[in-house]
């Protein structure tokens, strides 16, 4: 019973990297799922509801490693978007134990938060603070619409975590 | 939850918050160059990458020819016409010989310097996040690719290495605010900063800052970089669409059309040695934008030497 569920776990935990490294290739693929010029930060909603569902330290561990996942592609030190997106991973995660009922909605509007104060912070560290010209023009045109279109994906990531991790779980529970 | 914090777990997420905090602290003392899991997470996705990027440019060329038929033909047109003014410019072959002489200078770079050793990259990955087109190529030190190396494609300048691994690297182009390019007018010699705008940049063009009022620059001139450390002379960057005056008045500026199509760029260079290169690199000109009261030939001849990095 213990070696087959060990076994699950690491399927389990194998099939979640193998997506986050999909969907970081996805994330740096021009053309993929693009909407006018706009792709989605593919591996925050998924990152976001494996910690609603998995608990805090996988949570934990997801984040950091998407957040840095995100740090290899941007002009952002490597390890700030690791360090929010452990951060807002474990908050996530201890709302889903402790106040928060998991479902769509709410999988919507912590994705919402977590992915307004990233887009914020970055913008603010590497726009704002640099005084560039325009640059509402990059927070109306860029980062609000990669927001909304990065929140609008977390149901349906909350459904393909909660698919996963019921099928793999059901296997060494039978 | 007072429970919590006195687990192990707590303990562990600590460690982890005190990592993200040491990585960001070492990237920002070593500027650019990747840290051992950056090494490791560049390796582990260069393969799905390098992938993805194939089948999206498989899967865009495919659907390019079906799709894009009414596009083609109007293109079509449009380079006939071209062709028929060409054929009218051809009439006076001496002098259109002459010209082409002196623009083959500029526009066969190899040719004209033997002392640039290439490597040929392919454009791996592009993040949502850039804004300034900023990508990922498959080359890195192991290839003999280092930070600041120029990247051009045939058609002109793209823009410089940003960040290399051992088997990637990050490019910022000249869409970047961030990076200044000391370049001049071909024809009329007036030199100035290429610089990219928040604006412009999502035009695809850019602009060439302190040009002098009394400037002979026109629509249509060649902008060539001026030389120095990080940019070897003469390399293509653009055309100049329009000439505008400078909010302050004290100059002119120029929006550049840069030749190289750097949002649609699928195979580039790099420029791994010139002669020249990386001579007297002086870390206080890499981030200061010249005032405007300053001559414009003296700040384009420090931008040469200059890019900016966050």
């Amino acid at each position: 019973m213990i070696r087959e569920k060990r076994i699950w776990l690491s399927i389990k935990y194998f099939l979640y990297t193998l997506i986050l490294l999909i969907l970081y290739a996805m994330q740096t693929t021009s053309g993929i799922l693009e909407i006018g010029g706009i792709r989605p930060i593919w591996v925050l909603p998924f990152a976001m509801t494996l910690a609603m569902c998995e608990g805090v330290l996988a949570g934990a561990v997801f984040g950091a490693l998407s957040g840095l996942l995100c740090d290899m592609g941007t002009q952002a030190l490597f390890g700030f978007n690791g360090f929010l997106m452990l951060c807002g991973c474990v908050a996530i995660s201890l709302l889903s134990i402790f106040l928060i009922k998991i479902n769509w909605k709410s999988a919507l509007l912590l994705g919402s938060g977590l992915a307004a104060a990233r887009a914020l912070l970055e913008f603010f560290f590497f726009y704002l603070i640099w005084g560039y010209e325009d640059i509402y023009q990059v927070f109306f045109y860029s980062v609000c619409p990669m927001f909304v279109y990065t929140a609008a994906l977390t149901p349906l990531f909350l459904l393909l975590v909660r698919h996963l991790k019921e099928t793999c779980d059901s296997q060494w529970r039978e | 939850m007072k429970d919590f914090l006195k687990t192990k777990i707590f303990k562990v997420l600590l460690g982890m918050a005190v990592l993200m905090c040491a990585f960001m602290l070492h990237a920002a003392y070593t500027d650019g160059i990747a840290i051992f899991a950056q090494q490791v997470l560049g390796a582990v996705t260069y393969p799905f990458q390098k992938i993805t990027s194939e089948i999206s440019a498989g899967v865009t060329g495919l659907l390019q020819g079906h799709l894009r038929t009414e596009q083609l033909q109007e293109e079509n047109e449009q380079l006939k016409e071209e062709i028929r003014q060409m054929q009218d410019q051809m009439i006076d072959y001496e002098s259109l010989k002459n010209e082409n002489q002196l623009y083959k200078k500029f526009l066969d770079i190899k040719e004209e310097n033997p002392d640039f050793e290439f490597c040929p990259a392919m454009v791996i990955g592009r993040d949502a996040n850039s804004q300034f087109g900023s990508f990922i190529i498959d080359k890195g030190t192991m290839q003999g690719v280092s930070k600041r190396d120029p990247v051009i494609t045939s058609d002109g300048l793209v823009g410089v290495i940003e960040e290399v691994g051992l088997t990637y690297s990050r490019v910022i182009t000249i869409y970047d605010p961030g990076l200044n390019v000391g370049t001049y007018v071909s024809r009329t010699r007036d030199t100035g900063i290429v610089v990219g705008s928040i604006d412009l940049a999502q035009e695809g063009q850019c602009k060439m800052t302190y040009l002098p009022r009394d400037s002979g620059a026109a629509i249509g001139d060649m902008i060539l970089t001026s030389g120095g450390n990080v940019f070897p002379k003469g390399l293509k960057v653009g055309t100049i669409k329009e000439i505008r005056q400078e909010d302050h008045g004290v100059s002119l500026y120029a929006v550049v059309e840069p030749f190289a199509d750097i949002y649609d760029t699928k195979d580039v260079f790099v420029i791994t040695s010139f002669q020249g290169q990386g001579i007297a690199v002086d870390e206080d000109l890499m981030s200061e934008t010249p005032a405007p009261d300053e001559s414009a030939s003296q700040q384009a001849s420090e931008a040469s030497s200059s890019e900016a990095g966050q």
